[in-house]
């Protein structure tokens, strides 16, 4: 006898089985023997009716089945099993005399049979049939396992990314917060420093003016040089201390609004870089708008100002501030050299553009720059204003008594009497 | 000689001092009294009826500009001219104290030289200002910059403009969304917003001035 290999499983996996059902005691006697040689797990039954009884109370994974049952048509049996769920997964093996013809073997595969063997049945094809089946099966199997473990690690990825996301998204919050609050503070930094050295600094030296003004008509002649001396010192002090707090926070943007604020910061900009401003305004002047909004426009302003006169090396700069319901459009365009917007945004250290963005989002508006090489840049932040954030200028007079920022002098003396 | 009287408030007292050294040096000016905020300067204008009025801007309790603008809601005769003392030299300042019913400007830091001839205007009844008006008289203020109706169709972004194109083209908001990278809910958010720059109030109208707009660009 040509040897086999064998499909005894791995020790400890479950054997193959199979049920055997014909009325030849004989072939099932062969083919039983044939098949425990080879490791399988096999069960006998001589008609279609005990093969069934077998079938309800076992499981064989492999059911070979003889077509002419004295009580049945294997060819049925093998459709009614095929039909019912429960055999899903049961490899059914037709076999038939060398009488039956092409006909009917098609016709018993039709029936749901997954092979058909005839009598004589060849030791050597039954073996090889059975081994091709447990390959299938195995390989099956095998896919099967994987597929479930791959779908295990498919939920257990999902829950780390669900909980990385969670845990991503509060980071973002907390960075939002920070950052809102770290523009809020700066802000008021610089407003309590302009402030102070207005108040503080700024009347110091006038104090001082006033002393080397008065002793201008006393000192005699000899001392008039280091008098003079000191006097230029101090109109350089003044100056540089007026710069200071002008740049810090520009007073008229808190008296005035936006308009005058930027008709000043216009003036001194061109004085300062050369670069003339065309400025175009519409249903922005003598209105005030939050307060958050106007140093946000102000904000954006000078930062693209700035970055026009560093990098886009042109004569001439468009500003276009606009406001109509429920809408603060702020445009600053140059024809200059333009930059890539990506790099632009991505470049370590600039921290202008992204400084802008995210101002500008912290307060629910939108802010984008269109910019190519060569082809001039383009900065446009919006700002969403509700009604109530329009303050016209005329009603400033009931106002400022309230608002007044309290100032450090408010604390350091007593209330008159 | 006919005598004038002033009311020096500030919060400074040296400066008050420097101010008084100032007006003193005049035979016929005479300092009648002297306040730290503008509370007290209320009480002291009713009770002296100063001349003039030297009135620092900032101050602790009741600013300059609140004292002018307390005076004027309740007029009474023989209110003091007011010279309002500053530190900021910008046009704006100026008009505002006019507008609150000051006589003179003069900045801190030119008090010693321009304080007295200020006085001497203000009290011959003109308005005087030692901060440069950028050459300029106050009766004509200069052209307000770029107070013109600004071109609406400059309002649109780039992503605007390319949104009304993809319109005009006929495509769907579920076709334009992912070409501006955006989600499908997007657009008409989007889509609000340019008509709210261009004055319109139905979303169709956008649509019907996106094709117009396709064919003019």
């Amino acid at each position: 006898m040509t040897h086999f290999s064998t499909v005894v499983p791995a020790p400890g996996a479950p054997r193959h089985s199979v049920l055997i059902v014909d009325d030849d005691r004989a072939t099932v006697g062969v083919m039983a023997e044939l098949l425990e040689l080879e490791g399988f797990e096999v069960w006998q039954a001589f008609s279609a009716g005990e093969g069934l009884a077998l079938l309800a109370q076992r499981q064989p994974e492999l059911l070979l089945l003889d077509v002419r049952l004295p009580d049945a048509d294997g060819r049925e049996v093998c459709a009614a099993l095929k039909a019912n769920p429960k055999f899903e997964t049961l490899f059914i093996i037709l076999i038939s005399g060398m009488e039956v013809g092409v006909q009917s073997r098609v016709s018993g595969l039709n029936q749901g049979a997954d092979e058909y063997l005839t009598k004589p049945i060849q030791p050597v094809e039954l073996i090889a049939r059975l081994q091709s089946f447990v390959r299938i099966r195995e390989a099956g199997e095998a896919l099967r396992r994987s597929n479930e473990l791959l779908e295990e690690r498919v939920l257990v990825r999902t829950n780390e990314l669900r909980l990385a996301n969670s845990s991503l998204e509060q980071a973002t919050a907390e960075l939002r917060t920070f950052s809102r609050r770290l523009l809020e503070t700066q802000e008021r930094e610089r407003r309590r420093l302009a402030h102070e050295l207005h108040d503080e600094a700024g009347q110091a030296l006038t104090v001082l003016k006033f002393a080397f003004d008065s002793l201008d008509s006393q000192v005699k002649d000899g001392a008039s040089e280091a008098l003079a001396d000191g006097r230029a010192s101090l109109t350089r002090l003044t100056q540089l201390i007026r710069n200071l707090w002008q740049e810090l926070r520009p007073a008229m943007l808190d008296d005035f609004g936006l308009v005058p604020a930027m008709v000043w910061y216009c003036q001194r900009y061109t004085a300062n870089t050369r670069v003339e401003v065309d400025f175009e305004h519409e249903g922005v002047d003598g209105l005030r708008f939050d307060p958050e909004i106007e140093t946000a426009v102000y904000r954006t302003i000078q930062e693209s100002l700035t970055n026009v006169a560093r990098h886009a090396k042109v004569r001439e700069v468009r500003l276009l501030l606009w406001s109509g319901p429920g809408l603060l459009h702020v445009q600053i365009s140059d024809q200059g050299q333009g930059f890539d917007p990506r790099a632009g945004l991505s470049r370590n250290g600039s921290c202008g553009l992204v400084g802008m963005q995210e101002r500008v989002r912290l307060l629910g508006g939108t802010w984008s720059v269109s910019a190519r090489p060569g082809q001039g840049t383009r900065v446009i932040a919006e700002f969403p204003i509700a009604e109530a954030c329009l303050i016209p200028a005329l009603a400033q007079d009931s106002r400022l008594l309230d608002t007044q920022l309290l100032r450090p002098t408010d604390f350091a003396k007593p209330v008159p009497a | 000689m006919t005598r004038h009287t002033f009311l020096i408030v500030d919060d400074h007292p040296l400066i008050r001092r420097g101010i008084r050294s100032l007006l003193q040096s005049q035979p016929d000016f005479q300092v009648v009294g002297e306040s730290a905020d503008g509370m007290t300067a209320l009480h002291l204008i009713a009770q002296h009826r100063p001349d003039v009025m030297v009135l620092d801007v900032v101050m602790p309790m009741l600013g300059g500009l609140e004292l002018l603008r307390e005076l004027r809601k309740n007029p009474t005769p023989n209110l003091p001219k007011t010279i309002v003392l500053s530190l900021h030299d910008d046009e704006a300042y100026v008009q505002q104290a006019m507008q609150l019913g000051a006589a003179g400007y003069v900045l801190k830091h030119s008090a010693s030289a321009g304080l007295v001839p200020a006085v001497r205007e203000v009290l011959a009844g003109r308005f005087y200002s030692s901060c440069p008006l950028s050459g300029k008289p106050l009766a004509q203020p200069a052209p307000e910059p770029g107070h013109r109706p600004v071109d609406r169709n400059q309002l649109l972004t780039t992503e605007e403009r390319l949104l009304l194109q993809l319109m005009a083209a006929g495509a769907t908001e579920e076709q334009i969304a992912p070409q501006l990278g955006r989600q499908p809910l997007a657009i008409p958010v989007l889509s609000r917003n340019i008509a709210l720059k261009l004055g319109m109030r139905e979303l169709a109208d956008v649509r019907q001035l996106a094709a117009q707009w396709a064919r003019e660009h």
